[in-house]
C-alpha cells in the first residue's frame, strides 16, 4: 500500500473514532480495521513516527477539533476519536522517548483548587497531545503553590487552568495572579465553562480557549 | 416508610434535632436516560443509537456497584436575614445569598442533610478511564452525578415525611456552591452534622469524597412550600445545569 493511503487511513480513523479492529464503532467500519492496526502497519512499511504524527494524527485532531468547534460533532464523538489517536499514540510512544520524534513544547494543564472536574481539563490535554505537545497534567485540585513548582521545574511551558464551578472562579483569579506575579513571562490560558474572554482580561491570563481546540490554536500560535 | 428504604433513627446528637441515616434499595435510584443523553450536550435527534445502548448499557453497570446513602440532621430556631443573605443556625452563620436566604425565611426548622453514592462510582469510572475507555468514564461520570442527585431526592423526600409528622411542609433543597452560596459553607454544614455524615469527608477546600455526594439544606415551616426549580430566579448564568435541565 503506498504511503499516502496509509497516512489516510490512520487519519481517517482517527476521524471517525476506530480504534481497531474489534471496536464496534462507528457501526460502518465494524470489523475493519481501526488506528490501531493501520499505524503498526505504516510503522512496519517504513513510514517515519514523525510523519504519522504530523501528516496523520494532528491532521485527523485538527479535523476533529474543528467538527466540534462548528457542534458538527459532540464531545462523545470527540471521546472516541480521542481514543483512536490514543491508540495510535501507542505505537509512537517509543519514539518519542528516544527523541526520535520532537514535540511542540510543553503544556502544564490543571483543575483549579476547590474544583474536582476533570473531564473537559483531560480532554483538553488529550487533543493538545494529539497535536503535538507534551502534556504534564497536575489533576484536579491544584493549588497555586503545585503549579508554580510545576512551573519552576519547566520554565519554557505554558500553563492552562481549567474551571468548571462558578465558586472557584475565584481560586483561578488567585493562582492566575499567583503565577504572574512568579513568572510573568510564561503564557497562560484558562478554559472551562463559567469563565469567558473578559474573565480572562480580568485575571490576567493571555489566553481564553471556549474549546479544546481553541486550546491547539492558541499554543501553536505561540510558536508559528 | 417505603418498605425498600432502611431506615435507622440514631441517638439524638445535637442539641436540638435528631439524627437520621437511609440505605435506600438501589432499585429507588432513578436515572433518566435522555437526561443523560442532555448532559453530554448531544441534540436531541442527534443521539446515535450506539451512543443511547452504551447509556443505558453503563446506568444498568453503575446501579449493579452503587452503594448510596443519605443521612440528616433537624435544627431549630434558625435566624434568616433576607436583606444579609444570611442564616444563623446553633451559632454558625451561613452565607446563603440574598435569593436562598428568602426562599427559606419562614422556616421554623432546618434540616441538613449528606447524600453519597460511596466510592464505588467513581472508581469504576477511573477504572474505565485508566482502561482508555474515555467515552465510558465520561459518561459514568455523569450518571454517578445524576445518582447523586437522586440520593439527595430520596433524602428530601424523606425530610418531607419526618417533617410532615410535625405538622410542617419543607422547602426545596439548597446546596452549598449553587445559587451563589459560597462552596466553604459546607465546612460549617459538616460541622454542624456532628459526624453523622454518611462516611463523606471534606477537602481542604470543601469538596466532598467521595465525590459523587451532595450535600445541602431543606427548610421546614407551617408556610413552607415546595415547588419547581426555576433557574430565572438565579443570576448565576454560567452555572452547569442552567440551560441542560431546561433544554431537555
Amino acid at each position: 500500500m503506498e504511503k499516502e493511503e496509509l497516512l489516510q487511513k490512520i487519519l481517517h480513523c482517527v476521524e471517525n473514532g476506530k480504534v481497531n479492529n474489534a471496536a464496534p464503532y462507528p457501526p460502518n467500519m465494524k470489523g475493519k480495521d481501526g488506528a490501531d492496526e493501520w499505524t503498526k502497519k505504516a510503522l512496519e512499511e517504513g513510514i517515519g513516527p514523525d510523519e504519522i504524527l504530523s501528516e496523520a494524527l494532528i491532521k485527523a485532531m485538527d479535523v476533529v477539533g474543528k467538527k466540534f468547534s462548528e457542534k458538527k460533532i459532540f464531545v462523545p464523538q470527540m471521546l472516541i476519536s480521542a481514543k483512536a489517536m490514543n491508540a495510535a499514540m501507542e505505537h509512537l510512544k517509543p519514539y518519542f522517548q528516544s527523541g526520535a520524534v520532537k514535540k511542540k513544547g510543553l503544556f502544564i494543564i490543571g483543575t483549579v483548587a476547590g474544583d474536582l472536574h476533570d473531564i473537559g481539563k483531560n480532554l483538553v490535554g488529550m487533543i493538545v497531545e494529539g497535536a503535538g505537545w507534551e502534556v504534564l497534567d497536575l489533576g484536579v485540585d491544584v493549588n497555586s503553590r503545585k503549579f508554580l513548582d510545576a512551573i519552576g521545574s519547566h520554565k519554557d511551558a505554558v500553563v492552562g487552568l481549567s474551571a468548571l464551578l462558578t465558586t472557584t472562579m475565584a481560586n483561578m483569579k488567585t493562582i492566575a495572579q499567583d503565577i504572574k506575579q512568579q513568572y510573568p513571562e510564561v503564557p497562560l490560558i484558562i478554559g472551562g465553562a463559567p469563565v469567558n474572554e473578559n474573565f480572562k482580561t480580568e485575571i490576567g491570563a493571555d489566553g481564553y480557549a471556549p474549546d479544546p481546540q481553541g486550546a491547539v490554536s492558541y499554543l501553536n500560535s505561540l510558536i508559528a | 416508610m417505603s418498605g425498600r428504604y432502611n431506615i435507622r433513627e440514631t441517638a439524638d446528637r445535637t442539641q436540638n434535632g435528631r439524627s437520621v441515616r437511609i440505605h435506600p434499595d438501589n432499585s429507588l435510584i432513578t436515572i433518566d436516560p435522555g437526561r443523560v443523553s442532555g448532559m453530554l450536550e448531544v441534540p436531541s435527534g442527534q443521539i446515535e443509537p450506539y451512543l443511547e445502548e452504551l447509556i443505558v448499557t453503563l446506568i444498568d453497570e453503575c446501579l449493579s456497584v452503587v452503594c448510596p446513602s443519605a443521612c440528616f440532621s433537624c435544627f431549630q430556631r434558625p435566624e434568616i436575614d433576607v436583606s444579609a443573605g444570611t442564616m444563623k443556625l446553633q451559632g454558625y452563620t451561613f452565607y446563603l445569598n440574598k435569593m436562598v436566604a428568602s426562599c427559606l425565611q419562614k422556616s421554623e426548622e432546618i434540616y441538613c442533610f449528606i447524600g453519597t453514592c460511596g466510592k464505588e462510582m467513581e472508581n469504576l469510572s477511573r477504572k474505565h478511564l485508566q482502561q482508555g475507555n474515555l467515552l465510558e468514564g465520561y459518561i459514568i461520570d455523569i450518571i454517578g452525578s445524576e445518582m447523586a442527585e437522586s440520593v439527595a431526592g430520596i433524602a428530601h423526600d424523606t425530610i418531607e415525611k419526618y417533617a410532615n409528622r410535625s405538622g410542617m411542609k419543607i422547602s426545596n433543597r439548597y446546596s452549598p456552591g449553587y445559587c451563589r452560596w459560597p462552596v466553604s459553607d459546607q465546612q460549617k454544614l459538616f460541622a454542624l452534622m456532628s459526624g453523622n455524615t454518611c462516611g463523606v469527608k471534606l477537602t481542604d477546600s470543601s469538596l466532598m469524597l467521595p465525590i459523587k455526594s451532595v450535600s445541602g439544606i431543606v427548610g421546614a415551616g407551617k408556610e413552607m412550600k415546595r415547588m419547581e426549580y426555576q433557574c430565572s430566579k438565579c443570576d448565576a448564568k454560567y452555572c452547569l445545569f442552567r440551560d441542560k435541565y431546561r433544554n431537555h
